[in-house]
């Protein structure tokens, strides 16, 4: 790096207060956040988890759920099966787990 | 299922709806009014980031349902800056000191804010601290959050190195 650009960044960027870019959008709402995305055709997600801490699984009846209205899909860890799912199987008994173990990131 | 016919003003425009007795006001907003600067974090209540202002009064809209905002007026975040985008002075002040990180709380740390500081008088320290004790952020931009509220109560605010800590 030569001594004038050398010169030039330091005057601007080092030891000064940068103003951030992306400020005047996220101050005044208008970031985009993953919620925030809609798309034509797009779908709602909703999670049951189970009302009990622990227990063994015997059976799932999803019949309820399939027959409401504008239900799409109901899915099960059955039909996840297919899947690479790499993300959910950090927890999973390692005769199940298909990769790696990440840590939780934070 | 209930259903309520409701009008609600929000950022000085008039919105009528028919809603669920059941459908929160941020929900409300977010999805039939399309604030999505109301940002839903907890949805009970602790995280603060859905604070939007209700007749004055800086509310958590994840606490309220959308029914119970008939009539009244509300200010989003989307509504404080000016049209030809110069920001209301909350927003300035957390720009200048660097009080947001990724962004997600700011929204509600905002009106809260701006809540606070619309009277005549300027509000005690203690008080404008109390009330950003009900935020969080999780980037634990706490500083830069704090000389911005510091500054809206005519503190002057330390430099970066000397507020560190």
């Amino acid at each position: 790096m030569d001594d004038a650009r050398t010169a030039t960044m330091t005057g601007r960027y080092i030891g000064q207060r940068v103003p951030r870019k992306e400020d005047a959008r996220l101050l005044t709402g208008r970031g985009t956040y993953v919620d925030d995305v809609g798309v034509p055709g797009m779908l709602q997600v909703a999670f049951h988890r189970s009302p009990i801490a622990r227990g063994r699984i015997k059976a799932i009846d999803l019949s309820a759920a399939r027959a409401l209205p504008g239900v799409h899909a109901v899915l099960t860890a059955e039909d996840l099966a297919g899947y690479k799912v790499d993300m959910l199987s950090f927890s999973w008994p390692s005769r199940w787990c298909r990769c790696r173990c990440w840590p939780a990131a934070a | 299922m209930s259903r309520h016919d409701i009008q609600v003003h929000i950022n000085g425009r008039t919105q009528h709806a028919t809603v669920e007795g059941r459908l929160t006001l941020s929900d409300f907003l977010r999805g039939v009014a399309g604030c999505t600067g109301v940002h839903v974090g907890c949805e009970h209540g602790v995280c603060g980031a859905c604070t939007v202002i209700v007749d004055g009064a800086a509310v958590r809209s994840c606490l309220m349902l959308a029914v119970q905002a008939d009539g009244t007026r509300i200010t989003t975040v989307e509504g404080l800056a000016d049209a030809d985008g110069t920001l209301h002075p909350v927003q300035q002040a957390l720009r200048d000191e660097y009080g947001l990180q990724c962004g997600f709380c700011t929204p509600g740390i905002v009106m809260t804010l701006a809540a606070l500081t619309a009277g005549a008088t300027r509000p005690e320290p203690a008080q404008v601290m109390n009330a950003l004790s009900g935020h969080i952020c999780r980037c634990t931009g706490y500083q830069g959050i704090r000389r911005a509220a510091l500054r809206l109560c005519g503190i002057a605010p330390s430099s970066p190195e000397q507020a560190h800590g």
